[in-house]
C-alpha cells in the first residue's frame, strides 16, 4: 500500500496528458479502490465492538475479499459504467486511469494485487517493501516511512513539486477546469478561490501527510530505517506467495490451482454468450428478412 | 451572508491570484513589451468573446464573475469542452491568437519568477497551512488519517481564515 502516492499520482498524470483527462474523476479512480476496505483492514471501534477483518491482506488485496477492486478489469467495469450514465469518454477513461494507477503502484508492496482478476486471482507483487497492514495503521505507518515505500511517495513529492504549473490558478482556469465538467458545475454555486483549494487539496494532503507521518515515524517515535528491499525487516510482514500458496492448498478446485482452467471458464462463458447473442441475431433476421426465391440449379447428370 | 459571497464581494481572488500577467511590468524589458503586446491581443481576444457572449448568453461557469478577474478567451477551449460549452467554432477561430501570445516554455526561470512574486502571499499562505498540518498530525496522527480533514482543513486556513480577518481589519 502507498500512503502519499495515490493523492499525487493524479497530479502529475494530470501534467501529462494536460486536457485529455478529466481531474476529479482521475482522483477518484485513485482513491477508488481503498475507499471502503481500509478501514476494515486496520479495523474500526464501534460502541465497544472492534469490526476488523481476520486476515487483513486477504482481505484487502485478495479473493475472496475485496482485493477485486485492485484489479484492471475493476477500473474498466466502472469506467464504463460512468461512460453509461454520463457519455463522457474522458470521465471514463479519467477514473480507469487513476485506478489503473493505484493498481499499479500498490503491486510495489510485499502483497501486490490481484492485476488480473477475474482470469486469475494470483497476486502480483515486486516486494520492495512491506506490507504491514495486519499490525495496525501505526505500525504500518512506522514501517511504510522507514523502508522503500516512502522513497516511492518522494518521488512523487517531488515530481509533484517540480511541476508546479499545475497547481497555479490559471493552469485550473485553463486546462483543469476547461477538461472537466466538475468544475464547470461546482464553479456555479462557490468561488474560484474555493475551487483552486479543493484542487489543490489532494497534493496538500499528500504532501504535507508524507512529510508528517516520517517526523512522526522518525522524531516522535523512533523506526529504524531499513532501506533493504522489502523492508523494513523488523515488521511482521505478509508476502503475496503466502497467500497464494494458501488459497492453492485450501481450495483445491481447478481454479484455485492454475490460472488455465479458470480462463478456459470464462472463455467458454464468453463463446456461450457470442453464439446465443449470434444465434438470436441470425434467427431474428431471417424472421425480418425478405424471401427471395433462389433459381434451383438443375443437375445435368440428375435427369439422365 | 455566506463566506464565498463575501469573498467575491471583496475581490479575495484578485488579491491572492497567482497570474503571472499581474506582475511588475519593470521587470526588464522584454517582460515589458511581451505584456504590452499581449494585452492588445487580449483586448482583441475579450471583444471576441464579448460578442460570442452576447450572442449565446451566460456560459453558467462561474455566475458570480470576479469584476477585475481576466476569464478570457482562453479560457473557453472548445476543442477541450466536446462541443458542449464554450464558445461557437467561429469565435475559436478569432480567438486563437491568443494562444500564440503565451509565454514560451523553455522561458522557465523567468515565469517561475513572475509566477512566485504574484502568487507569493497564496504561496505563503499554503506554506503556513502546511507547516501548521504537519507540525499537528506529527503531534496527533489521527488528524492525518482522512482526506476529508485535510480538505476542510485547508478551506478554512486559506479561503475562510484570510476573509475572516480582512473583515475584523475593516471593522
Amino acid at each position: 500500500m502507498s500512503w502519499a502516492a495515490h493523492d499525487l499520482e493524479p497530479y502529475v498524470i494530470q501534467k501529462e496528458l494536460g486536457k485529455r483527462v478529466a481531474f476529479v474523476p482521475l482522483l477518484v479512480g485513485s482513491y477508488a479502490p481503498d475507499m471502503m476496505s481500509k478501514w476494515f483492514v486496520y479495523g474500526v471501534g464501534l460502541a465497544g465492538v472492534e469490526l476488523k477483518a481476520d486476515n487483513p491482506a486477504q482481505f484487502h488485496r485478495g479473493w475472496p475479499g475485496v482485493g477485486f477492486t485492485h484489479s484492471l478489469a475493476f477500473g474498466l467495469v466502472i469506467g464504463l459504467l460512468l461512460y453509461v450514465i454520463w457519455r463522457n469518454e474522458v470521465v471514463a477513461y479519467s477514473f480507469v486511469i487513476g485506478q489503473w494507477a493505484h493498481a499499479l503502484t500498490d503491486t510495489g508492496d510485499t502483497v501486490g494485487t490481484m492485476l488480473l482478476f477475474p482470469f486469475t486471482d494470483h497476486l502480483f507483487a515486486v516486494g520492495a517493501w512491506a506490507y504491514a497492514g495486519q499490525t495496525g495503521r501505526y505500525v504500518d505507518a512506522g514501517a511504510y516511512f522507514s523502508g522503500l515505500g516512502f522513497v516511492w511517495d518522494g518521488v512523487f513529492v517531488v515530481w509533484g513539486i517540480l511541476s508546479w504549473r499545475i497547481l497555479t490558478r490559471r493552469y485550473f482556469r485553463e486546462t483543469v477546469m476547461a477538461a472537466d465538467p466538475f468544475w464547470r458545475w461546482a464553479g456555479r454555486y462557490v468561488s474560484e478561490t474555493t475551487l483552486v483549494a479543493l484542487y489543490r487539496a489532494s497534493f496538500f494532503y499528500g504532501a504535507a501527510r508524507w512529510a508528517a507521518w516520517l517526523v512522526w515515524a522518525h522524531v516522535v517515535r523512533s523506526f529504524a530505517f531499513d532501506f533493504r528491499w522489502g523492508g523494513p525487516r523488523w515488521v511482521p510482514r505478509v508476502y503475496a506467495r503466502e497467500l497464494n500458496a494458501a488459497r492453492a492448498s485450501t481450495c483445491k478446485c481447478p481454479g484455485c490451482c492454475s490460472m488455465r482452467p479458470r480462463l478456459g471458464f470464462y472463455g467458454i462463458v464468453a463463446v456461450c454468450a457470442v453464439a446465443k447473442g449470434r444465434s438470436s441475431s441470425i434467427r431474428s433476421a431471417l424472421a425480418e428478412a425478405p424471401r427471395v426465391r433462389r433459381p434451383r440449379l438443375r443437375r445435368r447428370g440428375a435427369r439422365g | 451572508m455566506s463566506v464565498a459571497a463575501d469573498e467575491e464581494r471583496e475581490g479575495l481572488a484578485d488579491a491572492l491570484g497567482d497570474e503571472p500577467q499581474q506582475s511588475d511590468d519593470d521587470e526588464d524589458g522584454r517582460g515589458t513589451e511581451h505584456l504590452a503586446r499581449r494585452r492588445d491581443d487580449e483586448q482583441r481576444g475579450e471583444a471576441a468573446e464579448d460578442d460570442a457572449r452576447d450572442r449565446e448568453g451566460p456560459s453558467g461557469v462561474g455566475a458570480e464573475p470576479e469584476p477585475d478577474e481576466e476569464r478570457g478567451a482562453e479560457h473557453h477551449e472548445p476543442e477541450n469542452h466536446g462541443g458542449r460549452v464554450g464558445p461557437p467554432p467561429d469565435v475559436q477561430d478569432r480567438t486563437s491568437s491568443r494562444v500564440h501570445t503565451r509565454p514560451v516554455r523553455g522561458d522557465g526561470a523567468r515565469e517561475l519568477r513572475e509566477a512566485f512574486a504574484a502568487g507569493r502571499r497564496e504561496l505563503a499562505l499554503y506554506l503556513a497551512a502546511g507547516v501548521v498540518y504537519v507540525a499537528i498530525g506529527a503531534a496527533v496522527p489521527e488528524f492525518l488519517f482522512t482526506w476529508v480533514v485535510a480538505a476542510v482543513y485547508l478551506l478554512l486556513c486559506v479561503v475562510v481564515l484570510p476573509v475572516l480577518t480582512r473583515r475584523l481589519f475593516r471593522a
